[in-house]
Formats: structure tokens, C-alpha cells, sequence
């Protein structure tokens, strides 16, 4: 009864939601651990479940903000640049015959993935990509994250995605043929 | 009809669910860390380090401030002899207006970047420092008025 598009969003953003979370906590923690930033831990003070860090000083405060933020985004790009990857190379639509037969030979024919999945899949990742590009330039604008950090993430998402609309248009292409 | 309007409302739900999905990794980013502090509906929270400089003496009138103390050299520098806290949920502008003429204050403790303005993030904290300047006489006072600025 629910739109079979909106249950797969759903059933692909859980993972990502979660491996956000994890990388924004372990950049916090990672950030703490090494540099030695004194720190407290609240516990459930997100949602009444996650723990939150609570830092002695403004200079401790921002740099773990910092690395935790740059740790987030690099998981959001990872997640971006499997999708793009699996949407460039491994697309059931135009994947090279040779390079087919030859994953099929190594009976790894599950990592080629239709349209479907990668479409929804992609959809979501780049959402997270953007959505975490906003979150750092409203942190930038508030003086919390660098601005350099800022640019660059900028620049990596409007490439990913200039690449995945490639992708897309070569889908077009395909479709427009048949 | 009955089924049409369960069909709306359970994709209504799934749209939520994914928004929720969607928003709260970016909700959690933004409240995984914190510098520790007392949240407070006032717009800013002074914290007094006075007690760790001997002679020294701090009173406040409203957002006015008064600082005595006894020089013990000809041309000092008192380090994060208060720490001003933005326990609101937006970053705030904040200026020192001082009132006397030989001493210094400023934010930060930095003596080469002396700063009577200043942007705090929020729930963070900044050191106020104070530097006195040559002068014959014993008993110093610093008088100024802190003020939050609108942005």
C-alpha cells in the first residue's frame, strides 16, 4: 500500500543514517584520544540514548569538533563514491561484456546491480553528502568549523554528483534507444 | 474510500519516517559535543577567576565590572581572570567597553591580538585577560561594562 519507491529510501537510508552517526562519534572520540583533549561524557543526552562529549575549553571543543565533522563527511563521501563506483562500473544497464563475463567467472555477478537499487541508493547517499555540505557551511558560519573544510567538501560533493548525473545521462541514452 | 485514506496516511508515515531518517544524523552532529557550561536564559555567564590572583578584587553592578588590585611591577599582565560563557543556542557578538584609561581588558589572552570584539559560538567560553600599562601608582582599577551586540 505504501509506494514501493518510498520503502526502498527508507530500507536504503538506514545504513547510511547509522554509519554517519558512527563516524561523527568516532571522529569525536578519535579527535579526544589522540590530540589528548580533556573531555567529559554525558550519557543520553541525544535522543535520550546517545552519549554526548563535553569539553573543558573552547580551543579542545573545536578542534575535536573539527576532526569529527571532517570524519563525518569523509563517511558520507565514502558512501557517496561506492554508489557512483558500483553506478559507473558495475551497472546491470551498460556494463562492458567482457568485464561482465569476466565477475561471472569469478562468480561475483551479485556486485552488478540494476538501476533500481542504484538509483535509490545514490539518491540517498548524495542526500546525506549535501545535507552534511549544510551542516558544515551553517558551522563555518558560525564560526565552529574551518572554512577550508567547508570548501573542500563543497567541491567533493559537486563532483560526485556532476559524475553521477553523467551516470544518469548515459541511462537516458540507453533508455532512449531501446 | 476508507482504503484510499489509509493508503495517504501510510505513505504520509514512510515520508516522515524517512525525513526522520534522514535528519537525525545531522541532529546528532550538531549535539555530539559541547563545551561544558550551565545553560542559563541570560544571554551571557561570567565565570570569575579572581580567586587565583592574590589582591586582586572583582565587583559587578549590572553589566558593569570593577576590578581593583595592587601592582606589583611597572607593566602587568593578569591571564583568563574571567571566563564569559554563550550559553544560548546561536553564537552571539560581544564587546568590552572599558571605562579606565591605564588598563587594558580584552578577550582572549593573547597580549599581540587584543580583541574588545568578539563572536562566540554557542555554549562555548572565552578567557577575558587584562593588562596594565606603566604607571606611578600602587592600586590599579579597571572598570568596564561587557555588552552583547546584535549580530
Amino acid at each position: 500500500m505504501i509506494a514501493k519507491s518510498l520503502i526502498k529510501l527508507i530500507d536504503e537510508a538506514i545504513m547510511p543514517a547509522v554509519a554517519l552517526i558512527a563516524g561523527k562519534m568516532l571522529g569525536l572520540f578519535a579527535a579526544s584520544f589522540f590530540l589528548n583533549l580533556p573531555f567529559t561524557i554525558q550519557n543520553k543526552e541525544v535522543f535520550w540514548l546517545l552519549p554526548s562529549i563535553q569539553f573543558s575549553s573552547i580551543n579542545a571543543y573545536l578542534t575535536a569538533e573539527n576532526y569529527s565533522n571532517l570524519a563525518m563527511f569523509m563517511t558520507a563521501v565514502l558512501g557517496a563514491i561506492l554508489v557512483v563506483v558500483r553506478a559507473h562500473f558495475f551497472h546491470e544497464s551498460h556494463i562492458s561484456p567482457t568485464f561482465h563475463a569476466k565477475l561471472v567467472s569469478l562468480n561475483l555477478e551479485r556486485l552488478i546491480a540494476p538501476s533500481y537499487h542504484l538509483y535509490h541508493q545514490a539518491a540517498i547517499w548524495l542526500i546525506f553528502l549535501w545535507l552534511t555540505v549544510g551542516f558544515l557551511i551553517i558551522s563555518t558560519i558560525l564560526q565552529v568549523t574551518y572554512a577550508q573544510i567547508t570548501v573542500i567538501a563543497f567541491v567533493i560533493a559537486a563532483n560526485l554528483s556532476w559524475v553521477f548525473a553523467l551516470d544518469i545521462e548515459k541511462e537516458m541514452e540507453i533508455l532512449r534507444s531501446t | 474510500m476508507k482504503k484510499h485514506f489509509l493508503k495517504i496516511t501510510l505513505n504520509f508515515s514512510a515520508i516522515v519516517l524517512l525525513l526522520a531518517l534522514i535528519v537525525t544524523p545531522l541532529y546528532f552532529a550538531k549535539n555530539a559535543a559541547k563545551v561544558a557550561g550551565v545553560k542559563s536564559q541570560s544571554k551571557y555567564l561570567v565565570i570569575s577567576q579572581i580567586d587565583k590572583f592574590p589582591n586582586m578584587k572583582l565587583t559587578q553592578s549590572a553589566d558593569n565590572f570593577t576590578i581593583s588590585f595592587n601592582k606589583l611591577g611597572p607593566s602587568q599582565l593578569f591571564q583568563d581572570i574571567m571566563i564569559i560563557n554563550n550559553p544560548t543556542n546561536s553564537s552571539q557578538k560581544y564587546s568590552l567597553n572599558v571605562i579606565s584609561a591605564n588598563i587594558e581588558v580584552f578577550f582572549g589572552n593573547d597580549l599581540t591580538d587584543r580583541q574588545i570584539r568578539i563572536i562566540i559560538p554557542s555554549q562555548t567560553s572565552v578567557p577575558i585577560s587584562l593588562s596594565s600599562k606603566e604607571d606611578s601608582s600602587q592600586t590599579q582599577e579597571a572598570v568596564f561594562r561587557l555588552t552583547v551586540e546584535d549580530e
